[in-house]
């Protein structure tokens, strides 16, 4: 493109049409540029290299606590205190008749104090569970499927076995798969069930209550699948919400998304309760990237941002709009 | 986008608040390092350019006068570093430098701030390209390579390059397509006199 652009205009009759096309060319070239350097460019990469520069010649920026070491180790024990309390229980289930009963394990995550949890499978798959989520499986798997029960999201990393598909159920929907690695979230109150499907495949069915025959969709990796429970409408597409996993990373992002939106990735990953005192906040559209930051830092930002006022009681935030 | 109390941001980062620095970091990041791409077209230069006017932002905080608002502050700084540096690069024609010289002050800037669905839709356009010419055409866009040093790393002739990039324009134009508004808004800008003084 440079070259053509810059090529030399040997020829004085260029017609219209062609004037056309060329600015039809260089909008598409510029539209594309800017999405590439737009995309390309990293903010947090650069935030730390500017924090770096600015503490050497002046100590006017604050180092922030929770970048510090001692941060760090403190947020380590609390989560192997979040660890801790998690709970396992062990049931007694006959599988069938002929078979010997074998044992059924409960892990279960609780959401006051917020905890997650990691836990391996008896086949070495690997389950992140986040807050206020049970799963239930057998001591040992038998031969057939590899069947797991999930209330409530967590992220599974599953041991490739042909043999025995990896199988979660849920109220509504079961997800089953040979070896990959995918979040699952299907709480019990809640009006959808999402599936983010990062390496392997994936088949998600919708479980219809009192009918033999269920909707399902096969999910490649990369792709988003969902159920809405209601509607009993099942799809998928090729797009990965970017927060899906923040529960895990704790990295939210947001692309002018509506303050609703935003307040509810943040309900699920720091665990609290937002609420807006007038509905139409909700609509304002927001832009951020945070990486690992504290809750009350992102809730003082955001207020800040669009001139609201953020009060804080325990788990509760209550947004509203700034007095004048 | 800040604009609206864009002043009393600025009032906080004279009264050397970390956290609103931070936010219109976050903020104008990458709207400011794809303006500074569309001049540059090499994204460490664009970025590093980005990362000059923020420190300089806080380095002078308190001396900074600000009449119009801190966005156009920005871009404006981003501009003026960036025909700094096109011209100690000694780039002083070719297509970057056309670009400079036509960029005439703006009042909008909403172009750079892309929302994602823009995104993704540009990166599945490029992913759609045949695979030789998604490369080429990658190399002349991402890296900024002129076709010469593509058609020497691909081992390929500059003819070929050539043919594959108009091939790839093509394409992508016609991908984009519901994309006319913004394409619209382009040729209704500077891009037209753009266009007209590459083919004068």
């Amino acid at each position: 493109m440079t070259a053509f652009l810059n090529k030399e205009p040997e020829n004085s009759e260029i017609s219209n049409l062609e004037i056309i096309e060329m600015e039809g060319f260089i909008s598409t070239w510029e539209t594309i540029g800017t999405g590439y350097s737009h995309s390309a460019a990293n903010p947090d990469q650069a935030w730390a290299n500017l924090q770096k520069k600015l503490s050497k010649p002046d100590l006017n920026l604050k180092t922030r606590i929770f970048r510090s070491p001692i941060f760090r180790a403190a947020a380590m024990i609390v989560l192997v205190a979040g660890i801790g309390l998690v709970t396992y229980k062990s049931v007694q289930t006959p599988q069938s008749k002929l078979d010997l009963p074998i044992k059924q394990v409960i892990a279960e995550t609780v959401i006051h104090p917020a905890s997650f949890s990691v836990t391996t499978l008896p086949d070495g798959s690997v389950v992140k569970l986040n807050a206020g989520t049970k799963i239930e499986y057998p001591e040992v798997f038998g031969s057939g499927k590899r069947i797991v029960k999930l209330a409530g999201e967590a992220f599974f990393n599953v041991q490739r076995d042909t043999l025995h598909p990896f199988v979660i159920e849920t109220e509504h929907a079961s997800v089953e798969v040979l070896g990959t690695s995918f979040n699952v979230s299907a709480y019990p109150n809640a009006k959808i069930v999402e599936v983010h499907v990062e390496t392997g495949k994936v088949k998600l069915t919708q479980l219809l209550k009192g009918k033999f025959e269920t909707n399902s969709a096969l999910l490649p990796a990369g792709e988003r699948g969902w159920i809405k429970i209601e509607e009993g409408e099942i799809g998928h597409m090729p797009i990965i919400s970017k927060n899906y996993s923040s529960w895990i990373t704790r990295k939210v992002s947001f692309q002018r998304t509506p303050l609703v939106e935003a307040f509810s990735i943040l309900e699920n990953t720091y665990h609290v309760r937002i609420v807006m005192e007038s509905p139409e906040i909700g609509q304002i559209p927001y832009t951020a990237n945070f990486a690992d930051l504290e809750l009350d830092y992102i809730i003082k930002v955001i207020a800040r941002t669009h001139q609201l006022k953020a009060t804080r009681n325990g788990e509760e935030i209550v947004f509203a709009r700034l007095k004048k | 986008m800040l604009t609206g109390n864009d002043t009393q941001i600025f009032d906080a980062i004279r009264k050397d608040d970390n956290g609103a620095y931070e936010m219109v970091f976050r903020e104008y990041y990458r709207p400011l390092t794809a303006y500074a791409f569309r001049f540059l077209g090499d994204l460490p230069a664009s970025e590093s350019i980005v990362q000059d006017v923020f420190l300089r932002l806080w380095q002078k905080r308190k001396e900074i006068m600000i009449t119009s608002s801190l966005q156009n502050y920005l871009f404006r700084s981003v501009k003026n570093l960036s025909i700094n540096y096109i011209e100690h690069e000694k780039i002083k024609s070719g297509y970057q430098a056309m670009v400079i010289r036509n960029e005439s002050d703006r009042s909008e800037y909403s172009e750079f701030f892309l929302e994602f669905g823009l995104k993704q839709k540009i990166e599945s356009a490029i992913a759609a390209l045949p695979e030789k010419r998604q490369e080429i055409f990658r190399l002349a866009r991402e890296e900024g390579l002129k076709y010469r040093e593509i058609a020497d790393r691909l081992k390929i002739s500059v003819k070929t390059v050539e043919t594959q990039m108009t091939l790839s324009m093509k394409q992508l134009r016609e991908s984009l397509k519901e994309f006319k508004n913004l394409v619209m808004f382009f040729m209704l800008t500077n891009q037209g006199k753009l266009a007209n003084k590459c083919l004068k």
